[in-house]
């Protein structure tokens, strides 16, 4: 291979680590990521998601374990 | 009525379209508009005297509910654009809306002020679900998928010229195609805004305006390409090659045989062979990416179909998928670069020009094709990712199947596309990265398609150039945590719901 494509070879991997980082970055930050479809379409889904019987079931056997917690953070500051 | 919902209506207008529609099914749409909160003032009813030969009972239906009638004809729509005092106009074409339409669809348009025009999914009278994809502008110039409603602020339709008088009876798509082509932006609403039946045949002529709505555009954008009817509403746009550019076949093999209907073959040498015999697209150079072993008379049975269009590429370190489609890539000469896997075979002859002609149009990144397995079965029209993980559209679905937009019988937008079959401008490749070594064995093509819709591009799908791909429907693809770790890491929150096939 020609020292010509060894090059551009790792000007592609360069550019692709440089792209994934970003995107790692990108994936961390707070701000949203999704555009106003996708934005609403996510929030349908966990409204759907809440809404279920198991998400609830899982509230109440929770509850004890969250309420100690809530105590326990209170208490201990 | 509440204060809230007073102020809402104020500010929104209702046009229903009665044509092809019987006029006590437009009474019905009228009722399910006044229902959902619209003031009987701002409610017009269009009528179409191309659409109904006698208007009469037309007009009688809407005097009925109270309501008044608007001309089709482009001036009167036009005057009474300018005379409307509403922010968004909401054009009802069939069906009627559902009772929650205002706070919906005005709520989405108040929280994402940049959008001008909005679509949104739909049911059937027995309640299943019409979901549409997101916004695909190459899409909407083979099938008008926007729905029953159509909502449109008021100061963009004014500002793009109001309504085309040339453009009767497809006037919503134009109207949207030229919001697009002015820089608007025009968003689905992903819930249900309306019920409808399926399948509305033709009427009035629509479907032959679409079409030559659709040849207009893209004439007016300098795009030469023909304007084929599928079937009334479906229409394959084919694009006209621009400087007929090389393109670069770019297929990794080891040269390994495998038995495909009963007989044994070489894929690599069969897959180009088809290519060689079959393929009407002239322009072309293979980039064979061979592994060490790849045995010596196989090499030499590429170099005898090839001639001096092989491009041998020799590999010789551990297997890695994304580096050995990038070392073709580098060696290639072509303007386009067509990576391929070597256990493929051709079945539409024009498959290039249909790939190469849908990669030329402005916005498109990666363009992929309709594969199948050896039974005839669909084994790729697209990827699907959702939850963070990818999919494919419509995979196994049997020959003749097909969702109610009609998804295999049109170009369209899709998340993204195998890289078993894929065409994508070598700058675009080169900007992205090509395939990341991060990912030697899967999910690379996944990161690839991310990366090229990350510039703003699309993936295309086109179910007008098929090839079989003889990769078994079982195939166990031993998905790695990391590899799925280091997809994620990068695009999980992108890939969470899937709105491109959301009905495959």
């Amino acid at each position: 291979m020609s020292s010509e494509a060894e090059l551009a070879e790792e000007r592609l991997a360069f550019a692709d680590r440089i792209i994934g980082l970003e995107e790692q970055v990108r994936e961390l930050q707070a701000a949203s990521r999704l555009t106003p479809t996708e934005t609403v379409a996510v929030e349908s889904r966990l409204a759907v998601m809440q809404s279920s019987l198991t998400w609830r079931a899982g509230r109440v056997v929770t509850l004890p374990v969250r309420v100690l917690r809530v105590v326990k953070r209170r208490v201990l500051g | 009525m509440s204060v809230a919902d007073a102020a809402l209506a104020a500010r929104v207008e209702a046009w229903i379209d009665s044509a092809g529609h019987t006029a006590d099914e437009v009474v019905r749409t009228a009722r399910a508009v006044l229902g959902a909160g619209f003031d009987p003032a701002a409610v017009r009813i269009v009528v179409d005297d191309v659409a109904h030969e006698d208007t009469s009972e037309m007009i009688r239906g809407a005097e009925s509910v109270g309501l008044e009638v608007l001309s089709a004809q482009p001036a009167a729509l036009n005057a009474r654009l300018a005379d409307t005092a509403a922010e968004v106009l909401f054009v009802m074409r069939w069906g009627a809306v559902a009772g929650d339409l205002l706070p919906k669809a005005v709520g989405f348009l108040d929280r994402f002020p940049a959008i001008d025009v909005v679509y949104g999914d739909s049911v059937t009278d027995a309640g299943l679900p019409l979901l549409r994809p997101a916004f695909s502008p190459l899409r909407l110039l083979s099938n008008d998928y926007l729905g029953p409603v159509v909502g449109v602020r008021v100061a963009a339709l004014r500002a793009i010229g109001g309504f085309d008088p040339v453009s009767r009876r497809a006037q919503v798509l134009d109207v949207v195609l030229r919001a697009h082509a002015a820089g608007r932006s025009i968003a689905l609403v992903p819930v249900i805004l309306a019920t409808e039946d399926l399948a509305p045949g033709d009427f009035a002529g629509t479907s032959s305006a679409q079409a030559e709505v659709v040849a207009r555009h893209l004439a007016e954008r300098g795009i030469e390409a023909s304007v084929e009817e599928i079937e009334p509403f479906v229409r394959r746009v084919r694009y006209a090659i621009v400087d007929e550019p090389l393109v670069s076949i770019v297929i990794p093999t080891r040269g390994g045989s495998a038995q495909i209907a009963g007989t044994d073959r070489v894929l690599v040498v069969e897959a180009i062979r088809g290519i060689v015999e079959r393929s009407t697209y002239a322009n072309l150079e293979f980039v064979v990416v061979a592994d060490a072993e790849t045995p010596d008379e196989v090499v030499a049975e590429l170099e005898e179909l090839c001639g001096d269009r092989l491009r041998l590429v020799l590999w010789d370190a551990p297997f890695n998928f994304s580096a050995k489609m990038n070392r073709g890539a580098v060696v290639a000469r072509g303007d386009y670069l067509l990576l391929l896997n070597d256990d493929v075979e051709v079945v539409s002859d024009d498959w290039i020009e249909t790939l190469l002609g849908l990669a030329q149009q402005d916005g498109v990144g990666i363009v992929g094709a309709q594969l199948y397995f050896e039974d005839s079965t669909v084994q790729h029209a697209g990827q699907v990712y959702t939850g963070g993980v990818a999919g494919h559209a419509a995979f196994g679905w049997a020959g003749g199947r097909d969702d109610s937009i009609r998804s295999m019988a049109t170009d369209h937008e899709v998340s993204g596309v195998t890289a078993a079959c894929a065409l994508i401008a070598r700058d675009v490749y080169d900007e992205v990265g090509g395939f990341t070594l991060a990912l030697p064995g899967n999910y690379n093509d996944v990161d690839l398609n991310m990366k090229v819709r990350a510039t703003g591009r699309s993936a295309v799908f086109s179910p007008w150039a098929r090839l079989y791909h003889f990769e078994s429907k079982t195939r166990d693809p031993r998905i790695l945590e990391s590899d799925l770790a280091t997809l994620q890491g990068r695009w999980s929150r992108r890939m969470q719901v899937e709105l491109y096939s959301r009905m495959m």
